[in-house]
């Protein structure tokens, strides 16, 4: 059977070169408990990195000296998942799914750079939309380097990063709704696709029931699925069964299983970073199974074929996965009996070769010495621009030819990072003019759409478009609505006609009082908790089902231990928690307080709220206090009446306590660590909102309103918070937004009536609000971050609770435009400098001229305004913007 | 199996330096083209191939805007990405830059599409000479990267 040419095996006792039959093996002198290596070809005779768990470092192996090279030495930590080698950029990328050197307030996960030639060591830094995003139990990366793309296994945080590798910028995010601890992956470098291996703990696959049966039930399956992931989107493409299971706290741990974790010193069960790999010249998908099923599987990506085969008569449990190139078949490695094995199974008739190796009880890894491209030859240059008089020149700080090169420069980092993906809302503008004499080495920059003859560079801008959304609008949001008569409704609407698209009613009765909603994205369920029950309806476009689960009278014995009928609700918050699923925390009238995640339900306090009256009632509870899980606490934080707090899980303990004595608190939300509370004098007349730092310590943001108080109402993102401000007076409705800084933005119209719900989405800088009336707004923060409001419609009938969805699919949020028009003026929405006209163009990039039309040094208004052929001419977004003096 | 090794010679002397998996062409400045590259195929696995092509996949530099007279083997005068093939080793052409270039991108990832280079072969089993160079624009500034492919039929 034919083998690869040169292969190395890591193991629990060294580093092996093998020979080419796996007849023998041979000692490199490399010894340790070695579990991952990378191959680097960065000079002509590749070399692999390999990492060494005792000793906690990285070094380069070359085979033909046969000794490490000491001077790279990389730091690292135990808990290393995953190293990548980008062979574009000779650097290498290390995963560490969580600091096991970190305190408890920092356990994320990190992803290290090393570049060999300087010997610098840096984190690399991972940003949506600029701004830095952690990850958390992160699992696998791998690189795509001809693409410029990292792919980064979140899986702490339910998702699937795709980065810009020199930049970090994440371009894509996937996350479908059922995805569960994606663990490993692989790439296809000749198309670019992912395939992912994820696995989900019910055979179902609705891990978001919080009463589905217990986890050890011995008939209950457990499914790995395949993931495709590409630019058209993420779709499972393979489901296989296995009857092992993982603990929870392998699947989504919290922040205390991960402390757990680090204090036992247990390593990661999941499957590992070298348990996938992709055949490029077959198009064929091999990963192994699960350790003890030592199961091989390969599907043919075109076809959909998959084959299988068990192992387990030659293999006690098996570690990874490679393959030999010229011949297709797959190298599995493992361990039988004491030994390592090296099992070769043919990928044409699926009959397999074992070998024994005696020199170490289980092999680890194994490193082909094989081009990895198959019949793809990644190319890579650098270009850069010639500094013509540079230090010669560095007292003509006007010199037109350097600082345009700079600029240009400038530009062209960004225009790399811009053009990777559809999906990074840019749009490249540049603003050009007629040729100046004198300047020879500053052409304008090469670019589609490009007039001819060139022109030459008079001044260019670069403009992330940052209210794209505004543009090419986000899905229809869904939001669902309970109504003084008891009835249900889901409700989609239309933002970009400003209209209610439809109305669902739920035609089953939901038993007790609907007390809280909560719509889960990507999908039609509505989870719903009355008196003592939670249900899920499950709503369709078309049809109207309900599906409710009796959580206080359930024969599951751990909701009989836990929740029994005597506890009912009399309020609850229902929230995604991102790495577990749904979230449930609710008080009951004994003053107990319960979470509720996944299949755990823990009583977490049974303190009582100062303040709080206790009520079991069959009606809306007029004022419910409010309990948020908050990931950065890894606890809970609640509102009574007068005061904060923040309840560490899983003791229970009230941790910190914020007073307001002299006020009343009416709504609270998280975000980052950030407590915003919103709170109203006694009267009612008066309101403040302040943001509070992760200890409740200190004001963070301060605003006080005058005749108007926060309604019960707000929300935070990252960098903006939206307040709904009740003027009782009146009987309206007014939105503020504010930053961090404290710079607050109002509305400049009231809405008439009393706010009942709102909700905002961070990504599109949209909020709906629903009134208690049945009218339903929707709020846009313009590029000022202003409120401005627009009516979609009225339910014409009183609201008890409204809970919601803003992005009912999220793959629709940005779609290709067909046309542009761009315009520039004096003023906002004025065109009186240029006006480029309709643009027919698919491009993310856009080339204007506009000859002497604009003044160096000048702040002028960028308009665009953008057609697609879903939604039509957008309206303009505006940008100002001030023309660099060359 | 069929297989496919890359093999990379010395523009200067032709002589052969090893296999490759992937092509670096180094740091050049704007409005300069890169030193020629020059590579062969070798099959193993078959008795003959033939219909060799090249395909660029992949770039994040502007393969070819506007291509102009374009030639039976789908080659264009202008572009970034210069191709050239020959049945022996022609110094002439490894040293300087090259005339013929890669017309467009392949964007159905086919061996039949328009803008893949058809390569000639020297024997049953290995491929022309293939020269390779790259040309930046004045203001090209960063790294590129992307890929070729390479497509054949095989008996």
């Amino acid at each position: 059977m034919t083998t690869p040419k040169q292969t190395f095996l890591l193991t629990d006792t060294g580093i092996h070169e093998t020979t080419t039959d796996f007849s023998s093996f041979a000692s490199t002198g490399i010894t340790g408990d070695i579990n991952l290596g990378c191959v680097t070809n960065d000079i002509r005779l590749p070399m692999f990195w390999y990492g060494n768990s005792d000793l906690l470092t990285w070094r380069i192996f070359d085979p033909i000296t046969g000794l490490p090279k000491t001077y790279t030495s990389v730091a690292a930590y135990k808990y290393i998942r995953a190293v990548q080698f980008d062979q574009m950029i000779n650097q290498a990328f290390f995963l560490t799914a969580f600091r096991d050197d970190s305190v408890f307030s920092n356990a994320n996960g990190i992803i290290t750079r090393y570049n060999p030639a300087t010997q610098i060591e840096s984190e690399f830094v991972i940003k949506i939309k600029g701004v830095t995003t952690s990850i958390f139990y992160a699992l696998d990366i791998k690189v795509d380097p001809s693409r410029r793309n990292i792919w980064i296994l979140d899986a702490g945080n339910n998702r699937i990063l795709r980065c810009n590798v020199d930049t970090g910028e994440v371009n894509r995010i996937f996350s479908p709704s059922k995805m569960v601890a994606p663990c490993s992956m692989t790439i296809d470098l000749s198309s670019g696709d992912a395939y992912i291996r994820c696995l989900n703990s019910t055979a179902d696959g609705d891990s978001e029931s919080s009463s589905s049966s217990s986890i050890s039930s011995s008939d209950q399956l457990f499914l790995e699925t395949i993931y495709k992931a590409n630019d058209d989107g993420i779709t499972p493409i393979v489901e296989t069964n296995s009857t092992i299971q993982y603990d929870n706290k392998w699947l989504s741990p919290s922040l205390s299983d991960i402390e757990d974790i680090i204090s036992t010193g247990d390593p990661i069960p999941l499957p590992a970073s070298d348990s996938m790999k992709f055949d490029q010249l077959r198009g064929k998908l091999w990963w192994i199974s699960k350790s003890s099923e030592s199961i091989v599987f390969v599907v043919d990506v075109n076809t959909l074929v998959m084959n299988s085969i068990s192992l387990l008569p030659s293999l006690d449990s098996i570690s990874t996965i490679n393959l030999d190139r010229d011949s297709g078949n797959a190298i599995v490695c493992g361990s039988y009996g004491s030994s390592g094995r090296i099992v070769v199974v043919d990928q044409t008739f699926f009959t397999y070769t074992t070998y024994l190796c005696h020199d170490c009880s289980s092999i680890n890894n194994i490193i082909v010495m094989e081009p990895e491209f198959g019949n793809c030859l990644p190319f890579y240059v650098t270009g850069y621009a010639e500094q013509t008089n540079t230090e010669s020149s560095s007292s003509e700080t006007s010199n037109p030819v350097n600082v345009c090169t700079i600029n240009n420069a400038l530009i062209a980092e960004e225009e790399t990072a811009s053009t990777i993906t559809t999906h990074t809302p840019y749009i490249d503008v540049r603003v050009w003019g007629a040729e100046s004499s004198g300047i020879s080495s500053t052409k304008v920059w090469t670019s589609k759409n490009r007039p001819s003859p060139d022109r030459f560079v008079e001044n260019a801008f670069y403009t992330p478009l940052f209210s794209w959304s505004s543009i090419v609008k986000a899905g229809k949001p869904v939001i669902a609505i309970a109504t003084e008569n008891g009835d249900l409704l889901k409700i989609q609407l239309d933002i970009e006609q400003s209209s209610i698209l439809e109305i669902g009613k739920c035609s089953q009765p939901v038993d007790g009082a609907i007390i809280g909603l909560s719509v889960s994205n990507g999908n039609s369920n509505v989870y719903v908790s009355g008196q003592g029950s939670i249900a899920r309806i499950n709503f369709d476009p078309t049809t109207v089902e309900a599906d409710t689960e009796e959580s206080s009278s359930s024969s599951s014995s751990q909701s009989d231990e836990n929740m029994n009928s005597n506890n009912l609700l009399v309020s609850q918050k229902i929230t995604d928690t991102g790495i577990g699923g749904l979230s449930v925390q609710f008080h009951t009238i004994s003053n107990e307080i319960f979470s509720v995640s996944g299949q755990d339900c823990t009583l977490i306090s049974s303190k009582g709220l100062d303040g709080w009256e206790a009520k079991a009632t069959y009606g809306p509870v007029p004022n419910p206090f409010k309990a948020i899980w908050s990931k950065q606490h890894n606890g809970v934080v609640m509102a009574g009446k007068y005061s904060v707090h923040l309840v560490k899980i899983p003791t229970g303990t009230i941790q910190v306590t914020y007073g307001v004595p002299d006020y009343q608190i009416s709504d609270i939300c998280v975000k980052n660590g950030k407590i915003g509370i919103a709170v109203s004098s006694f009267d009612g007349e008066n309101g403040l909102f302040k943001v509070l730092d992760a200890n409740l310590v200190s004001n963070l943001l301060f605003y006080k309103s005058s005749g108007e108080s926060p309604s019960g109402s707000c929300f935070m993102s990252d960098t903006t918070v939206l307040i709904a401000l009740d003027n009782y007076e009146a009987n309206s409705t007014r939105f503020v937004s504010a930053n961090f800084s404290g710079l607050v933005q109002e509305s400049s119209i009231s809405i008439e009536g009393q706010i009942k719900s709102l909700f905002f989405d961070e990504n599109f800088d949209i909020a709906i609000a629903v009134f208690s009336s049945g009218k339903i707004i929707s709020i846009r923060l313009d590029d000022s971050k202003i409120p401005i409001i627009t009516t979609l419609g009225d339910l014409n009938q009183e609201i008890s609770f409204a809970g919601g969805s803003l992005l009912s699919n999220q793959e629709d949020k940005i779609s290709t435009q067909k046309k542009i028009r761009v315009f520039v003026g004096s003023s906002n929405g004025t065109n009186d400098r240029w006006d480029s006209g309709e643009i027919e163009t698919e491009s993310q990039e856009v080339l204007y001229g506009g000859g002497d039309n604009l003044s160096p040094g000048e702040a002028y208004w960028l308009s665009i305004s953008i057609m697609d052929e879903t939604y039509g001419w957008s309206e303009p977004t505006s940008r100002l913007f001030t023309v660099p003096i060359m | 199996m069929t297989s496919v090794t890359t093999r990379e010679y010395n523009p200067t002397t032709g002589a052969l330096i090893g296999n490759v998996s992937s092509l670096n062409f180094g740091k050049i400045a704007s409005g300069s083209h890169t030193a020629v590259k020059v590579i062969d195929f070798a099959f193993s696995g078959l008795t003959e191939v033939t219909n060799i092509k090249i395909g660029i996949l992949s770039s994040t530099l502007e393969v070819n805007e506007y291509p102009t007279d374009i030639q039976s083997d789908g080659s264009s005068s202008n572009g970034s990405f210069g191709l050239m093939h020959t049945d022996s080793f022609n110094k002439s052409l490894a040293t300087s830059s090259l005339s013929r270039h890669v017309a467009g991108l392949n964007t159905t990832g086919l061996s039949s599409d328009e803008f893949n280079v058809l390569i000639g072969n020297k024997s049953d089993t290995v491929s022309q000479f293939v020269y390779l160079d790259i040309q930046l624009g004045s203001n090209d500034l960063g790294t590129f990267a992307g890929t070729y492919k390479v497509f054949f039929d095989f008996e």
